[in-house]
């Protein structure tokens, strides 16, 4: 008997698919384990709050949820047309449904309650493309990947918390939270790779100030070549003066390592070429 | 594994001296589950040694711990001799060394391994520094592995289809027939993987700072193969050509987008899949196909 064995059957209960009476050893098991208690009581709350406990997530609230994503993907098309765009469009897209189509355990399972209800209500609604609506879907989906991220980012599956820097990439990074949770695997989490995946998504970002820190002390360990590089590379990407010129200081250095020395000469040279 | 709940179920300081075995003492345990037949999880941590895991049809965990009167290197004898002299130093204001004249050293082969069990979450762990423990496991097949070797050889895993998360900072890593998803991480040494099927649920990962990374893909993996090295060399033996990975940021409020070109390439392996990352600093790729 595990965790994800009781929640599982907790979830049949609730889609209706079998009987709500619990085996004595389920019981026994519910009893000795007050934080299963506690999961059940959220997904109770998820399904009260947003009044689908009685309904099974039914094919046709399927089928409307894609309908309603559909109309929005088209709506957003018509204000973003360039190519990257798009492309960004479907990884999102794939992404999403990646997740749709994996199992997983209760906060997943409670951000796919609400994208649920959400869709159910938005599409027995009136027709309306509206563009505060699509806004506000947009927001609320990016809230739920932002959710689903935070919950994946504290796993301890070094593979899960992956998973959770692939979803940070559809979410919004002005989260104070997640901002804090990303700083925080940079610094501490046990697997390079994990640590690595945050970089490459940090290297996306518009305004990497939040992480100047972070990424400068990085950029001077000279322990972790994979993540001195990576660090580095960002850093050379910013056209923040203020960074730069700490770059410039760091080159001095006489312990920096020489590789890191000279991509951060090459740069300059190119800049003032 | 939260420390609350664990229940101790052997402590195995095991203690076997003999005349005959003085280089040598082998110690067997069969660790019966809480939940036999359901999956399992296993941790191990050893400060020195070396790990294998195997697969198998059964619903115990065996253990077999080997201490090994390894041969030194010539990077641990020359450890050894400034640790010698570090020592002497720092003795030369104290004590002076006690005579060992008419004694005879006594070889510690004690094998010091500590094995813990909850509902199917075992952990062992042997962090003696002084000795070089060669830890064989026999899991059953659906077995999650979570190992860190500080010191000595690497891992070695076999047959076993749970998530993998791997960590060995003087030895290589080498899997064959796992499905992963697997977390793996070597310092200098190879990580050489055989993935017959791929679990696509998460993401799989391989680093190695300064080795090689080899993997050979079973005919049916669909992956995004994402390769990166700084100073490597990449060699594929795949149909999919690898293209340059291009990243758009298109969520920032000014509508301002941002496009990373390069820096990591990436190749979809029977139409894509779940990623499937392999990074080296100094070390080369090799992407192979099974025959």
């Amino acid at each position: 008997m595990t965790h994800d064995q009781i929640i599982d059957w907790k979830l049949a209960v609730i889609r209706g698919e079998v009987e709500a009476e619990m085996t004595p050893e389920m019981a026994t098991y519910l009893e000795a384990h007050a934080d299963l208690q506690q999961e059940f009581d959220f997904i109770e709350n998820v399904y009260a709050k947003h009044e689908v406990q009685e309904q099974a997530p039914s094919a046709t609230m399927d089928a409307n949820f894609y309908q309603m994503l559909s109309r929005a993907q088209a709506q957003g098309q018509k204000h973003q047309e360039t190519r990257q765009q798009e492309q960004g469009k479907k990884d999102w897209f794939q992404l999403f449904k990646q997740w749709w189509l994996s199992p997983r355990p209760v906060a997943q399972f409670a951000a796919l309650g609400l994208v649920f209800a959400l869709g159910f209500n938005l599409n027995t609604g009136p027709e309306s493309t509206a563009e505060p609506e699509l806004a506000s879907l947009q927001h609320e989906v990016a809230s739920l990947n932002t959710m689903l991220a935070l919950n994946l980012l504290e796993r301890s599956s070094a593979s899960e918390r992956l998973s959770g820097v692939a979803y940070s990439k559809v979410s919004e990074l002005t989260n104070p939270v997640l901002q804090q949770k990303l700083t925080n695997l940079i610094k501490n989490d046990s697997s390079t790779s994990v640590r690595l995946a945050v970089l490459n998504r940090l290297a996306l970002l518009q305004d990497i100030q939040p992480y100047a820190d972070i990424l400068m002390e990085l950029s001077a360990d000279n322990d972790n070549a994979l993540m001195q590089f990576s660090a580095v590379r960002i850093l050379l990407g910013s056209d923040n003066k203020t960074i730069q010129k700490r770059l410039n200081e760091l080159a001095k250095d006489e312990n920096l390592n020489p590789d890191i020395k000279a991509l951060i000469l090459a740069k300059n040279q190119q800049t003032f070429a | 594994m939260n420390l609350m709940y664990k229940t101790l179920v052997a402590v195995a300081c095991l203690g076997i001296t003999s005349a005959s075995s003085v280089f040598a003492a082998d110690k067997n345990y069969s660790l019966t589950l809480s939940n036999p037949g359901q999956p399992a999880k296993v941790e191990v941590e050893l400060h020195r040694g070396e790990l294998t895991v195997i697969g198998y049809d059964g619903s115990t965990i065996e253990i077999k711990a080997e201490m090994k009167d390894r041969e030194e290197s010539e990077q641990t004898k020359h450890a050894k001799k400034i640790q010698k002299q570090v020592k002497k130093s720092w003795n030369k204001h104290k004590q002076p060394e006690r005579s060992t004249e008419g004694l005879k050293a006594v070889k510690n082969v004690t094998v010091n391994l500590e094995i813990e069990e909850d509902n199917n979450e075992v952990e062992i762990s042997s962090m003696s520094m002084n000795q070089y423990v060669h830890l064989t496991l026999m899991v059953p097949y659906n077995t999650a592995v979570e190992s860190e070797v500080f010191q000595g050889g690497g891992i070695e895993v076999k047959d076993v289809s749970g998530e993998l998360e791997l960590q060995a900072y003087q030895g290589g890593i080498k899997a064959m027939n796992v499905t992963g998803p697997i977390v793996a991480e070597t310092q200098t040494q190879d990580v050489v993987i055989e993935l017959n099927e791929f679990n696509s649920e998460t993401p799989t990962s391989l680093t190695s700072h300064l080795g090689n990374i080899d993997i050979t893909l079973g005919a049916k993996v669909a992956a995004n193969i994402n390769v990166q090295t700084f100073q490597g060399e990449i060699f594929s033996g795949l149909d999919s050509e690898f293209m340059a990975v291009e990243n758009v940021d298109r969520r920032d409020k000014s509508r301002r987008q941002k496009i990373v070109l390069g820096g990591t390439m990436q190749a979809k392996v029977n139409g894509g899949g779940q990623d499937l990352s392999l990074t080296t600093y100094m070390g080369n790729l090799y992407i192979r196909k099974a025959k």
